[in-house]
């Protein structure tokens, strides 16, 4: 792991810290959303700071982030799966598969992406707001917190957070 | 979600037919009320869908909900394939912290 990534991943698991602080203390769903959002944002760019560097500026990230642990070198897979609990990689790659929607729509709640629609930090749509997010109900909650896919994604972004440094250069 | 009074047992079941119709993997749903907090609600949910994993999966995951409310309560959910359940049952794998099987109640889909 070099340096920059160090740097990300300390803001990764504070951000996602503040999450889990966040998601215990039930407040309004957007700001235990937001957090996630920014977690896995900075966790996606503290691994893709392992070329030393910077990558896009944008607020996407997380699912290319796990679409790369999913296609990685041979010599890596089942270290990997094993950190990560499964079995087989074969295993991690279908669970990735399955959990892609939900991460695209955790991707989504940065207002940059949201294409003027629900997000987790201003009302909406910009021109004419009509909506909070303090009092918004949002889908991807109710994947998150009511699927067994959703609290699963949860454990893994958790580990990925926690022991980004034994995958950090794979 | 139900508001206003606060009844753990009926929020259990509550939860669990929420989780039933939303989640076609749930085979069965257990409340283990023993040794949580009045306002606590322990699920382990046994789920044929889940890959095959290790037991360093066996995590809960806890939610704050409904916050000020006179209904606030937390609840926490630990995701089991069949095999972990058994596992479980039989003691060769552990629950989470504090956690006990003791007093447990099944639910079935309806």
């Amino acid at each position: 792991m070099n340096t920059y990534q160090d740097l990300w991943w300390q803001q990764a698991r504070s951000d996602h810290d503040t999450f889990e602080l966040l998601r215990r203390q039930g407040v309004a769903e957007c700001h235990s959303l937001h957090y996630l959002q920014m977690a896995t944002e900075k966790l996606a760019k503290a691994y893709f700071w392992r070329s030393g560097s910077p990558p896009p500026k944008k607020h996407a990230g997380f699912v290319q982030f796990l679409r790369f642990l999913g296609a990685v070198r041979q010599s890596d897979r089942d270290r990997l799966a094993r950190l990560f609990s499964f079995g087989r990689f074969v295993d991690f790659q279908n669970w990735l598969r399955a959990i892609l929607p939900i991460a695209y729509d955790v991707e989504r709640l940065a207002p940059d992406l949201a294409s003027d629609g629900p997000n987790s930090e201003y009302p909406w749509p910009h021109a004419h707001p009509k909506f909070v997010p303090a009092d918004h109900r949002f889908a991807v909650w109710k994947s998150l917190t009511e699927s067994s896919q959703g609290r699963d994604l949860m454990r893994i972004i958790r580990i990925a957070v926690k022991q980004f440094p034994e995958f950090a250069d794979i | 979600m139900p508001a206003t009074q606060f009844d753990r047992d009926s929020m259990a079941r509550w939860y669990a037919n929420e989780h039933f119709k939303t989640d076609p993997g749930i085979e069965a749903v257990y409340f283990l009320p023993s040794n949580s907090d009045d306002r606590e609600i322990r699920l382990v949910e046994v789920n044929n869908l889940i890959a095959d994993r290790t037991n360093e999966s066996l995590e809960a995951i806890d939610f704050g909900v409904d916050r000020g409310m006179d209904s606030e309560h937390s609840l926490s959910v630990l995701d089991v394939t069949p095999a972990q359940w058994e596992q479980l049952r039989a003691g060769d794998a552990s629950l989470p912290a504090g956690w006990s099987l003791e007093g447990q109640i099944r639910y079935e889909p309806r």
